[in-house]
This record gives structure tokens, C-alpha cells and sequence, in this order.
């Protein structure tokens, strides 16, 4: 009896000292993770679950934010290069109409010089000849021109479908992390530590991936500078076809006059 | 003792002082004069000068084929300008997005969470 009632005793102190370790414990736990009672159970709520809903807002305000920026970025270079374009036609027009204006002026005085029916006929010659060499160089010109804007207004119409592409891909991943997360949160509240690290290790990649991306955004540079090389060219060469039609034009003219300095 | 006395005959010292000052004078107003003729001569060279260039780079319009082949050219230098100047302009235009779509990258820093 005495034995058993020793037992009796011992398991009576040990259960106290159980007791007692789990009311001080207790507090400090519920401390730690909130609770969550479901029925019958009560379940610990991590502070990062906690938070997760408010995060996850801002994260997505951000993206929908800078989103928005870039979709305004778009459509200003569309409007900018074409008043760009616009204001290069119509300085063309301007030095065209003036060009035009004095040349007719000059082959006028230079028809009054002309005193034989010869002579008027190789002048009105001339001034076809001329006329037709303007013209094919103005042609030439406006085909460079066109080619150039069109290759421009392509590649930033490319490179905007490519980025449009990255940027759906980058929100879908960062929308489904978060998605996940919260999901996670709400079967598992009390994991809130490695909920968190699946997370970051998502929106990491997801952003790693989206930022490696921008790397050949500087491929558009290039490529601009070299539709502007390649139209220079069409110019140039351009320019002398024109100027051997105008010096051939005017040695006929010359011909007929019996002088080069007409 | 201690006083001056004019002297007979020293009427021509003062005839020696007037031409001395008139020496000096007609020296400063020479010197001037030379000073100013370069001068003037530079600045009527220089005028010179620029008045032609600025004829040569006007177009003359005197009737010749000379002076239409250079009208026309002229033009078509101005046309390859006009489109020159913007080419510097699209540049930017094309490249700011680059930057717009770089900042979508850091719409959140992930170790803060």
C-alpha cells in the first residue's frame, strides 16, 4: 500500500510539472500565432499568413501601377515618332516648295539667254532633264524615307509584342505565387515560415526571369541605327545618280549654246 | 644771390619749348593715326571677307546651270538634314520604354515580405 501509494504521489508531481509547463507555455505560443478555431480545433495563425492578404495587395497594386506606366510609354513612342515623321514632311514640303520656286525662277533668266529657236528648244531640254532628275531623287529619297520609318515603327512594334509577352508571363507567375501562398496560408496557417520561403523563391524567379529578359531590349538601338545607315545610303546614292543627270543635262546644253559657262 | 634774372637773349628758349610740345603732339597724333588706319584696315578686310562668304553660300539665281544644279543640291542636302535631325529623337523615343519596362521589374523586392 505504501508502494502504491508512492506511485499515487510521483505521477501526481509529474503531472503538476506538466500542467504548469503548458500554462506557461501556452500564452506564449498563442503569442507567437494567433489561433484559428475550426470546430472543435484550434489552429495557430503565423504573422506572415497574417499579413499575406495586405502584401500580396501592394505587390499587385505595384505591378499594376508600373504596368500601367509602361502601357503609357507605349503609346507616346507610337505618338511621338509620328510627329516626328510629321515634322520631317513637312520641312521637306517647305524646302521643296522653295526649291522649286527658285528654280523656275533661274530657268527663266536662263531661257531670256537663249536667242535661237536652237537654243530655247535645248533649254526647254534641259529644263525637262532637270525636272525629271529632281523628281527621280525625290522619289528615291521618299522610298529611303519610307523604308526607314517602317523598319523603325516595326522593330518598336516587335519589340513591344515581345514585352507585352514577358510582362504577361511575369504577372501570371507573381498572380500564381501569391495565389499559392494564400492558399497555403489557408490550409496550413501555422507554416507560416516555409509558406514564406516557397514565395519569395517564386516571386524571385519570376522577377529574375522578367529582369534577364531586358537584356535585349538594347537590341532595338542597333537595329535603329542601322535603318538610318542604310537609308543615309539610299541618299547618297541617290544623290549621285541626280548629280550625274543634272551635269549630263547641262553639257547638252552647253553643246548647243557653244559655251560651258551658260 | 638767391633770385632769378632774365637774361638777354634767353627770349629762345621758349621758341624750343613750343616746338618740343608741338614735336610731341604732332608724335602722339601720328602713332594715333597709324594705330587707327590698321585697325580700320583689318576690320574693312574682315567685313570684306564675310560679306563674301556670304554671297558664295547664297544661291545667286543668275540663270546658269551652274546656279540651278546648285539650287537643286542644296535642297536635297536640306532634305537629308531634316531627316538627320530626328534620327537622335526616334532613338530616345524607341529606348525610354526600355527603361518603363525596367522599372515593371521592381514593382516588389521579395526579401521584404
Amino acid at each position: 500500500m505504501k508502494i502504491h501509494s508512492n506511485v499515487v504521489q510521483h505521477i501526481g508531481i509529474t503531472s503538476s510539472l506538466i500542467a504548469s509547463a503548458v500554462l506557461i507555455a501556452a500564452p506564449v505560443s498563442v503569442y507567437a500565432l494567433g489561433s484559428t478555431t475550426s470546430g472543435a480545433t484550434t489552429t495557430k495563425t503565423s504573422p506572415f499568413c497574417t499579413e499575406l492578404p495586405s502584401k500580396s495587395t501592394t505587390i499587385t497594386n505595384e505591378m499594376s501601377t508600373l504596368s500601367g506606366k509602361l502601357q503609357t510609354a507605349w503609346a507616346n513612342q507610337t505618338q511621338d515618332l509620328a510627329n516626328a515623321f510629321q515634322k520631317v514632311d513637312q520641312n521637306v514640303a517647305t524646302d521643296r516648295a522653295k526649291a522649286d520656286s527658285e528654280r523656275q525662277t533661274d530657268l527663266t533668266k536662263l531661257m531670256t539667254k537663249a536667242t535661237t529657236s536652237a537654243e530655247k528648244q535645248a533649254v526647254t531640254t534641259y529644263e525637262t532633264a532637270v525636272l525629271q532628275a529632281v523628281n527621280t531623287r525625290r522619289t528615291a529619297y521618299d522610298n529611303a524615307r519610307s523604308s526607314y520609318r517602317s523598319s523603325v515603327e516595326g522593330v518598336a512594334s516587335g519589340r513591344q509584342t515581345t514585352v507585352k509577352g514577358q510582362l504577361a508571363v511575369f504577372e501570371s507567375s507573381v498572380d500564381d505565387a501569391l495565389i499559392n501562398a494564400q492558399a497555403s496560408c489557408a490550409s496550413t496557417p501555422s507554416q507560416g515560415a516555409s509558406i514564406r520561403a516557397t514565395l519569395v523563391g517564386s516571386l524571385k524567379t519570376a522577377r529574375e526571369t522578367f529582369q534577364g529578359d531586358r537584356k535585349s531590349d538594347s537590341t532595338v538601338e542597333t537595329q535603329i541605327k542601322q535603318y538610318a545607315a542604310t537609308r543615309n545610303s539610299a541618299f547618297d546614292s541617290a544623290n549621285s545618280v541626280f548629280q550625274t543627270s543634272m551635269q549630263n543635262a547641262a553639257k547638252a546644253l552647253q553643246q548647243v549654246f557653244g559655251k560651258t559657262n551658260v | 644771390m638767391g633770385t632769378f634774372k632774365k637774361q638777354e637773349g634767353s627770349n629762345g628758349f621758349a621758341v624750343v619749348e613750343a616746338i618740343l610740345v608741338l614735336v610731341i603732339v604732332a608724335g602722339v597724333l601720328g602713332v594715333g593715326a597709324y594705330v587707327y588706319s590698321k585697325h580700320h584696315k583689318a576690320y574693312t578686310t574682315a567685313n570684306t571677307a564675310t560679306t563674301t562668304t556670304a554671297s558664295s553660300q547664297a544661291e545667286p539665281l543668275n540663270g546658269t546651270t551652274n546656279s540651278v544644279q546648285q539650287l537643286m543640291q542644296q535642297e536635297a542636302q536640306s532634305e537629308t538634314s531634316a531627316d538627320s535631325s530626328t534620327d537622335a529623337q526616334n532613338m530616345q523615343t524607341v529606348t525610354n520604354v526600355n527603361s518603363a519596362a525596367t522599372n515593371v521589374g521592381g514593382a516588389y523586392n521579395e526579401n521584404t515580405l
